[in-house]
């Protein structure tokens, strides 16, 4: 069915963009203007991602709010369409650039226009990046989000962001050089680049085996994987706390969803490398916990916690069942809404004391209780535990991983509990203890409004995925992402109906 | 068939447009300038109409007379050539006007080049092609050292007067061998001369020695010396116009020359573009990340962008056509923006050039560091930017020629690109509040507003004439 609801969807951002452009007059005014400018445009955009998660039919067709429009011959046709995968992280997406621009009223005192422009235009960006059904153009979305974000890190952040920015620019211009060449490649081979046909075709294994290794770097890079992190620590610490948000919520994720739409097009490539992604996702997980655990910036903690998650995701994907499938996109999900909150935190923190230093922290429960509530929340599902968000995707792949084997199970398992002890950690050292420094409750005001809306909006998305994961599983049944290899044990993706 | 001669109807009125305006600008007194250059801008408008128009002819046989040809693909190229000079002499008049320059010969050298350019276009002997690539080249090398009372402007113009006259010499050698061997130097002689493979080895030489002349004038590795130079010396809005209306004008003449009379040597002449657009992108890349100023960073972009053209001409069929037409369609604009900019920066005495002027441009002219950003970013290849698109195209069509070897030093060459082209995006955001040396006029800030427009919009509006235009260019394959 023909829907313009997609191309409002992209176009929400940038219509706001425009408005915020045509702002003008005193300066303090126009800061806020454009604030509630973005906050109102922001708001919309997740209402209507919103009404098209309520409105998808996880019985119906596999795509749905499809339309077409035609562009240049030779690029072929600017397809936009939902299945149920697209349809969950465009869920994210909105939601978590939502609570990101409503976090970005007190990190960004100079330029506030300009941060909220290049900020809505990578809305815009992203939600192109996961709404089209083109191979070209998911390549166009997930490369030109890579200048406005530069921009962002090297204005706005902090002390060594210059270098941040350029670091994190030309790691992920590298890997997208092996992305462009692999997509040439493909879509030489292939008539349209739709993902459907691609998922078609039968290329050669040795090809497929290469093309894969290629598309395999490329994401590494942007996920991220060890020994190609490098980029992450250094760029989500120096960003602002709103685009530290996005970062790690949203644009790691686009690794994954990548990887995803591969896999179902070189499955010769995945079987081939198997053993060596999953040995890599281990390291990750594994070396990267580690190395949160010594951390004292606390940005810099939640950064390797991204990293290492992200390991175990790439484990579940690489399991080899349905299971593990299943968990590793559970687990994207849940850990896009802990990295926001816990980067939201890391903020609301900073704006008080200025300082990430976990050291200098101590005794917040009795100084905000409220906050250090949530906050235990938000650590509980960064852990997994039952009834949080994160809990789904660990044991679904730890399942998946037991399956492939008893040695991926127990170090699956280990891995996921290895973030209990950075994570309960820092918690330990904020919330409890005693106050450090006996100037602190002058300094250190409870949460305003603004900042109980944003955790409050965590807490409940991440209990309601606790509580409900099948809500958001339901959307899979008939998405067309499983690789055709994967050993189907139980059929988890299709739900029947319990009513 | 005298009706065919209508087709030539552009030319004349350039011809005789240039004598008169010749005469009027003697003997007009102080405002000599205005006057030729009003009256060619009025002649490139009433051309390109022409041209337009007589582009929607097709012609049965296509002979004007033995040495000239018109079809759709001349025809669309030399309005192509008329489009594209117009921006280019606006921006000459503007910055002679402002500066108070008051000689006119630019106008005229100007509108030379182009009758030279258009009558290249539609040869199909040889030495028209000489005689019409040597009426485009004399003026430039005139206009390069036009500021003659600067070092660099005559230093410029006397380099590019030396090396221009050496290759030509060498490009006539060829002519010459060819004639040797063949007896005429018609486009269809020759191509009937290389398919019966008779001499074959004198005339490989001789149309490698006349592939030299045009790669030398396109700035194409390994002849490619010159363009740094000459880009650095010559004044900028002249530079402006060597980086895009010769260049597109030799680019389609190579493609005429490559698909129609040394059609049959294929194997061979493909050898050469491979070899030439990797040198192109090597030397062009690797030669910019160095650079401090920002005329020769155009240059080294310049042959950087010849290597990627050349790319795309590997294959040597309609598709290859439609994307050398398209990237050069969506490149030229984003050149013309750019140069407007370097229009804009000035110092003490006269425009900066140094890649640091642009410092802080982000805190004064917010809007114009944004489109500035937008067409560094198109050049380096960045969607969803129209550049992105271009290099696409042509690396599309390389890889289905089988070509990923070259397709893969293209693409880590786009990557090492955006070091040199991030570079002034980062110094107009990153740098700190400084007094910014950018001041715009409206002509340049219009071609910056249009360039950048162009840059975003072109990819995502559907138009339909465009996408006339890039097919009918590839039918290039004459008979």
């Amino acid at each position: 069915m023909e829907s313009v609801l997609l191309l409002l969807l992209l176009t929400l951002p940038l219509i706001g963009v425009f408005f915020m452009a045509l702002a003008h007059g005193d300066e303090r005014l126009v800061e806020r203007n454009v604030w509630h400018i973005a906050v109102l445009t922001s708001g919309m955009t997740f209402l209507l991602a919103f009404a098209l998660f309520v409105r998808f039919d996880p019985a119906g067709e596999a795509v749905q709010f499809t339309s077409s429009y035609p562009l240049m011959p030779m690029v072929g046709n600017f397809v936009l369409g939902l299945d149920g995968l697209s349809l969950l992280f465009v869920l994210l997406t909105s939601f978590l650039f939502f609570m990101a621009v409503l976090v970005s009223h007190t990190q960004i005192d100079k330029n506030r226009r300009t941060y909220l422009m290049l900020f809505m235009l990578i809305e815009s960006l992203v939600l192109g990046a996961f709404a089209v059904r083109n191979l070209l153009f998911f390549y166009v979305f997930f490369e030109g989000v890579l200048p406005p974000m530069f921009l962002l890190i090297g204005m706005w952040g902090s002390v060594h962001s210059l270098s941040a920015a350029y670091r994190f620019l030309f790691f992920t211009l590298a890997g997208s050089v092996l992305f462009f060449l692999v997509l040439l490649i493909l879509l030489a081979h292939t008539d349209g680049n739709n993902f459907e046909n691609l998922a078609q075709m039968h290329y050669g294994t040795g090809l497929q085996r290469w093309l894969f290794l290629g598309i395999f770097i490329s994401f590494a890079v942007k996920l991220p994987l060890w020994p190609l992190h490098v980029w992450l620590p250094q760029a989500h610490v120096e960003a602002p706390t709103s685009a530290s948000m996005v970062l790690a919520g949203i644009l790691l994720k686009l690794g994954g969803y990548g990887l995803i739409r591969f896999m179902t097009i070189l499955p010769e490539g995945v079987a081939y490398y198997r053993p060596i992604v999953l040995t890599l996702g281990f390291i990750s997980l594994i070396y990267a916990s580690a190395v949160a655990l010594v951390q004292k910036d606390m940005k810099r903690m939640v950064a390797y916690a991204s990293v290492a998650h992200m390991g175990l995701v790439v484990v579940g994907l690489f399991s080899g069942h349905e299971v593990g499938f299943l968990g590793a996109i559970l687990l994207m999900l849940s850990h896009g809404l802990v990295a926001g909150a816990m980067f939201f935190s890391v903020g609301v923190l900073y704006d008080r004391l200025h300082t990430r230093d976990i050291r200098r922290y101590g005794g917040l429960f009795s100084l905000m209780p409220f906050f250090a509530g949530c906050l235990l929340l938000y650590v509980l599902a960064g852990i997994g535990l039952p009834g949080t968000s994160g809990f789904a995707g660990e044991v679904l792949i730890t399942t998946g991983a037991l399956r492939y084997s008893l040695l991926t199970g127990v170090l699956a398992g280990m891995g996921a509990l290895l973030s209990a002890a950075y994570l309960l950690w820092l918690y330990r050292h904020l919330a409890f203890g005693t106050l450090s420094k006996e100037s602190f409750p002058d300094l250190i005001g409870r949460l305003n409004p603004r900042e109980k809306l944003i955790a409050v909006s965590f807490a409940f998305a991440i209990l309601l995925m606790g509580f409900q994961p099948l809500l958001f599983s339901r959307p899979l049944n008939r998405s067309h992402i499983l690789p055709a290899d994967l050993r189907v044990t139980v059929p988890v993706m299709e739900v029947k109906d319990a009513s | 068939m005298p009706h065919n001669y209508l087709f030539l109807l552009p030319e004349c009125i350039l011809l005789f447009g240039v004598l008169t305006l010749l005469l009027v600008g003697s003997f007009a007194k102080h405002n000599a300038l205005q006057i030729v250059g009003k009256g060619a801008l009025v002649l490139l408008v009433a051309c390109l109409l022409v041209a337009i128009v007589e582009a929607n002819y097709t012609l049965v046989g296509g002979a004007v007379s033995s040495f000239m040809f018109f079809d759709a693909f001349s025809l669309l190229g030399r309005s192509a050539v008329f489009f594209f000079a117009i921006p280019a002499l606006l921006l000459g008049m503007n910055w002679l006007t402002r500066k108070k320059f008051n000689r006119f010969e630019y106008p005229l050298l100007f509108l030379c080049s182009v009758l030279g350019m258009v009558l290249a276009m539609a040869a199909s002997n040889l030495l028209m092609l000489y005689l019409s690539l040597e009426l485009m080249a004399f003026p430039l090398y005139l206009l390069a050292a036009y500021k003659r009372f600067g070092q660099r402007s005559t230093e410029a113009g006397v380099k590019y007067f030396l090396l221009g006259a050496f290759m030509s010499a060498i490009f006539f050698y060829g002519i010459v061998l060819f004639y040797g061997v063949v007896g005429e130097t018609g486009y269809a002689a020759i191509q009937t001369a290389l398919e019966s493979g008779t001499h074959i080895t004198l005339l490989t030489i001789a149309a490698l020695l006349c592939l030299s002349g045009l790669f030398f004038k396109m700035g194409a590795a390994p002849f490619h010396m010159w363009v740094p130079d000459i880009y650095e010396g010559a004044p900028t809005p002249i530079a402006a116009f060597f980086a895009t209306v010769p260049k597109l004008a030799i680019v389609l003449i190579l493609a005429r020359l490559l698909l129609w009379p040394f059609a049959p040597l294929f194997l061979s002449w493909r050898f050469l573009i491979g070899g030439a657009s990797v040198l192109s992108l090597v030397i062009g890349t690797f030669g910019a990340v160095k650079q401090t100023s920002f005329k020769r960073l155009m240059g080294y972009s310049a042959v950087a962008h010849a290597g990627y053209i050349l790319l795309g001409l590997y294959n040597g069929d309609a598709a290859s056509m439609r994307a050398v037409s398209a990237y050069l369609f969506l490149y030229l604009p984003i050149v013309f923006g750019i140069f407007a900019l370097l229009l804009s920066l000035y110092k003490e005495r006269g425009l900066a050039e140094e890649i640091t002027s642009v410092r802080g441009m982000a805190r004064s002219h917010p809007v114009e560091a944004f489109l500035t950003a937008i067409l560094f970013l198109s050049l380096a290849g960045i969607p969803p930017l129209s550049g992105f698109f271009a290099k696409y195209y042509v690396l599309q069509v390389a890889v289905e020629a089988g070509a990923w070897p070259l397709v893969l030093i293209a693409a880590i060459c786009t990557v090492i690109s955006v070091i040199y082209y991030i570079r002034p995006i980062g110094l107009m955001y990153f740098e700190p509040e400084e007094e910014s040396v950018a001041h715009f006029s409206r002509l340049p800030y219009a071609i910056l507003l249009i360039a950048a427009v162009f840059a975003v919009g072109i990819v995502w509006i559907p138009l339909e004439p465009l996408w006339t235009f890039l097919a009918l260019s590839s039918q290039v394959l004459v008979l």
